[in-house]
């Protein structure tokens, strides 16, 4: 069996392997679904991306299940403490992953048209708000969300819904949706027919110029964000008890991982470089590479944020003690391990699985 | 201190997901198993025209593994959500079997779906089988999955507590896998699930014969469902649901309540545990103030199995320790499972169980000798409720008769929930409630409007538009 400090670190990358998959599949369609709305088209267009979307609805809810089976076999406290914190907030993304099939399904099927303005809004609606949501998620992560464990390790959210609603937090959720925008559009410029095509180009090119501004404010803000430092010696092979460190906070303490390792600079650059790159691929008409190139600035934003607060996973602003990292809040040795063995080689197979079936549907 | 509101509105939240659960859970996958069955019937015999009935049932197929998809996202919300002491406590050996579900289970029954319903026209029948043949193992590793979860919180084997971590953790992943209760739960629910899909078709098919409409779906459809859905009731009751019962003292004891008896012997061995619960738990304290004296250590390791007896008390007394005899009875009696409940639902399920049986007999003979009296068509189509109620009130046993403990000798439930405020909870409650209400009565009204419209246009090729 591996070293506990080796299994932890490699099922917090296979953690945001999964983590990738969901944003690339689920955030596709989200994407797709919330830009529907937007470019007016017309009822065989929609049917056309409707139909080619449906077949792989249910098997992206999946890739959603999967990042949340991982994250609670690995780290069963920190799924219970951002799943009963945003308890409402999954409620919503929840719905509107449930929907979203069903809405594919039955917009498709012939019978009944009566039906139709009704699937298409509630199809949009179930595309934005997860999008934005989880992107206002991944912004109270950053900031610290206000939970406290007591010395039973019972938990307790001392906040409100409204106190998710901060300027960093909504500034993160409009980042998002304008990357998952950008990446949809550039899935339709390069599937859509003639007219459409022409449209989605222009909307891809401006959503991710919209996306690379915010990005950088959001990287700027990060600079002035009181972060999260743990000051007390880091037992990485130690029992899972999240109230036996100390922890500070303090202005530009999210960039102290890139101050030790440089190296870590390449992630945040990349995604700049990409989403560049994509937008030059969108104006030359190279949309399947715009694609790439944007799915490439996805997973890697995706990185940014988790590199960003490693070793955290789940920072407390109100009782700094109480946040947990990936050494102190996993599950035990054992569990990991089995975790490890199975989920890493299920992730291979599921990332294969998933981009032949994308390419069926071509 | 959690209080009794939380706790009755995450009971309430709860609830409602284990009815959707039930209700599509067991429709789903013993329908995968019925359309891979008529696949392979009809490839297996030449039959050109066996495509519009593998449509058909999966049109409905895919309504149900919609709701299913849905109930078992709600599932992994909520086990965080409003089960979050749940979640940190017993989440290290419970969160693998879950893991198997969704990675294996649920990832291929989704993405098989997809190739199932939409893939008609665009694979070859053999590949097509396939995508059946995916969704069907899916359906299954699903049910497995899950299985093996809500077994480990009825039998919890293969792991131990840990006074560091203050949660169970996992010391044999192959025992959590391969534990007894599991695989019985698993069998036992996997051939109710198969009557359920059957009396669902059944009934169905039941309902065109007697219009004599659709006979080309109806005829094959009834035959099948009939002699599946026999099978399927027989070996349940060969099976019985004697694992389920025989492996732990509480186990026994939903036994005894079911059978009606007292369980007095039970009784007095769980105020034993009590009281050496509470050594656990004056222990437990000591070790949490980081004392690791080794006679202190051995105390504990060898009280820790009764430690949830201990934590049982907290419901009358916060602190444990110091509990007086009174609070002690009250946690004692509090230890049986709810004895009428348990009695009066073993009733119901064998009532049913039977009714099922006697509807599955009657229309296999009537399928055999080729009658087709209106009687029998119209009990096999009224009969469409027992099974579930027959797997309903297995699952409502099974659940509900491990009151008060969520994970067996380990956590009772009244400690496990989140500490949310009640205005949220009832929030979360009520749009929850709605959505799924909703999502009920939607897929009710289709279910309606699919089997009222048949197969009538789904033998055309489908029409291809688009500008694309």
């Amino acid at each position: 069996m591996l070293d506990y400090e080796i299994l932890r670190l490699l099922c917090w990358g296979l953690l945001g392997l999964f983590t990738v998959g969901f944003a690339l599949t689920n955030g596709l369609e989200m994407g797709v679904t919330l830009l529907l709305q937007f470019l007016q088209l017309s009822e065989p267009q929609r049917r056309q991306i409707a139909a080619r979307l449906a077949p792989l609805s249910a098997g992206n809810q999946a890739w959603l299940a999967a990042v949340i089976a991982v994250l609670y076999a690995g780290w069963p406290t920190v799924y219970a403490v951002v799943f009963s914190s945003f308890q409402n907030l999954f409620l919503c993304v929840m719905l509107a992953a449930c929907i979203r099939p069903l809405g594919f399904y039955f917009r498709n099927s012939h019978d009944h048209r009566e039906w139709l303005p009704y699937w298409d809004k509630a199809l949009f609606v179930s595309g934005l708000l997860p999008a934005a949501l989880l992107g206002l998620l991944a912004g109270n992560l950053l900031k610290g969300f206000p939970f406290h464990l007591s010395s039973d390790m019972h938990i307790a959210f001392l906040g409100s819904l409204a106190g998710l609603f901060n300027p960093f937090a909504l500034l993160v959720a409009a980042c998002s949706v304008a990357l998952l925008a950008a990446y949809a559009a550039a899935y339709l410029q390069l599937h859509g027919g003639p007219d459409l095509r022409l449209r989605a180009k222009t909307l891809a090119q401006t959503a991710v110029i919209l996306f690379l501004v915010l990005f950088g404010l959001c990287g700027a803000w990060i600079t002035h964000l009181e972060g999260y430092h743990v000051t007390t010696e880091i037992v990485p092979d130690g029992a899972s008890n999240p109230l036996a460190k100390f922890v500070k906070r303090g202005d530009g303490l999210w960039l102290d991982n890139y101050e030790h390792e440089p190296a870590l600079w390449a992630l945040p650059c990349l995604v700049f470089l990409a989403g560049i790159g994509a937008w030059a691929l969108c104006k030359f008409d190279r949309a399947y590479w715009a694609m790439l190139a944007l799915a490439l600035a996805l997973a890697l934003a995706v990185l940014t944020l988790g590199v960003s607060m490693f070793p955290f996973l789940a920072p407390s602003n109100i009782s700094l003690n109480s946040s947990l990292t990936i050494w102190d809040a996993s599950a035990s040795r054992t569990a990991l391990h089995g975790l490890l063995s199975f989920a890493g080689p299920a992730w291979l197979v599921m990332a294969l699985a998933t981009r032949g079936l994308y390419r069926i549907q071509r | 201190m959690v209080s009794e509101t939380v706790v009755e509105l995450s009971r309430s939240q709860f609830a409602i997901n284990a009815v959707q659960h039930f209700l599509f859970v067991p429709l789903t996958v013993g329908l995968s198993f019925f359309l891979l069955v008529l696949e392979v019937w009809g490839l297996a015999g030449g039959r050109s025209d066996y495509q519009p009935l593998c449509r058909f049932w999966g049109k409905l197929f895919g309504l149900s593994f919609g709701l299913s998809l849905a109930s078992s996202l709600a599932m992994l919300f909520q086990f965080g959500g409003n089960w979050s002491y749940f979640a940190h406590y017993a989440g290290d050996a419970f969160a693998g079997p879950v893991v198997v579900g969704v990675l294996a289970g649920l990832f291929t029954a989704a993405n098989g779906l997809g190739w199932m319903l939409y893939g008609w026209d665009k694979l070859g029948k053999w590949s097509h089988l396939l995508s059946t043949c995916a969704v069907c193992l899916g359906c299954h590793l699903i049910l497995f999955g899950f299985s093996a979860a809500s077994g480990w919180m009825q039998y919890p084997v293969g792991a131990e507590f840990d006074p560091q971590a203050l949660r169970m953790e996992l010391v044999d992943w192959h025992a959590v896998l391969s534990n007894p209760v599991a695989l019985a739960k698993f069998a036992h629910s996997l051939l109710s699930a198969y009557a359920v899909a059957a009396g669902f078709v059944l009934a169905i098919s039941a309902y065109y014969r007697l219009r004599s409409a659709e006979t080309a779906l109806s005829e094959p459809s009834y035959c099948i469902s009939a002699g599946l859905g026999l099978l399927a009731i027989v070996a349940t009751l060969l099976l019985g649901d004697a694992g389920i019962y025989k492996q732990s003292s509480f186990q026994r004891s939903k036994l005894m309540a079911i059978n009606g008896l007292p369980a007095d012997d039970i009784l007095a061995q769980n105020r034993q545990r009590i009281d050496n619960g509470i050594q656990a738990y004056a222990m437990l304290q000591q070790l949490r103030d980081d004392n690791r004296q080794p006679e202190l250590l051995a105390g504990f390791a060898a009280a820790k199995p009764d430690l949830g007896y201990g934590l049982l008390l907290k419901r009358w007394h916060d602190t444990v320790v110091d509990a007086g005899p009174a609070q002690i009875d009250l946690a004692a009696q509090a230890s049986l499972p709810p004895a009428a409940p348990l009695y009066w639902g073993h009733k119901a399920m064998v009532l049913f169980g039977v009714l099922a049986l006697l509807t599955f007999l009657t229309a296999g003979l009537g399928a055999v000798t080729g009658r087709r009296q209106p009687w029998l068509l119209k009990s096999a189509m009224y009969a469409l409720p027992a099974t579930w109620l027959a797997s309903g009130s297995g699952w409502f046993i099974s659940e509900f008769g491990d009151q008060p403990w969520i994970v067996v000798d380990v956590l009772p439930t009244w400690l496990a929930v989140s500490a949310l405020g009640p205005s949220d909870l009832a929030l979360g409650l009520a749009v929850y409630g709605l959505a799924y209400s909703g999502l009920l009565a939607l897929a009710i009204l289709l279910a309606m409007q699919i089997v009222k419209q048949g197969t009538a246009e789904l033998a055309l090729p489908v029409e291809e538009s688009g500008d694309a």
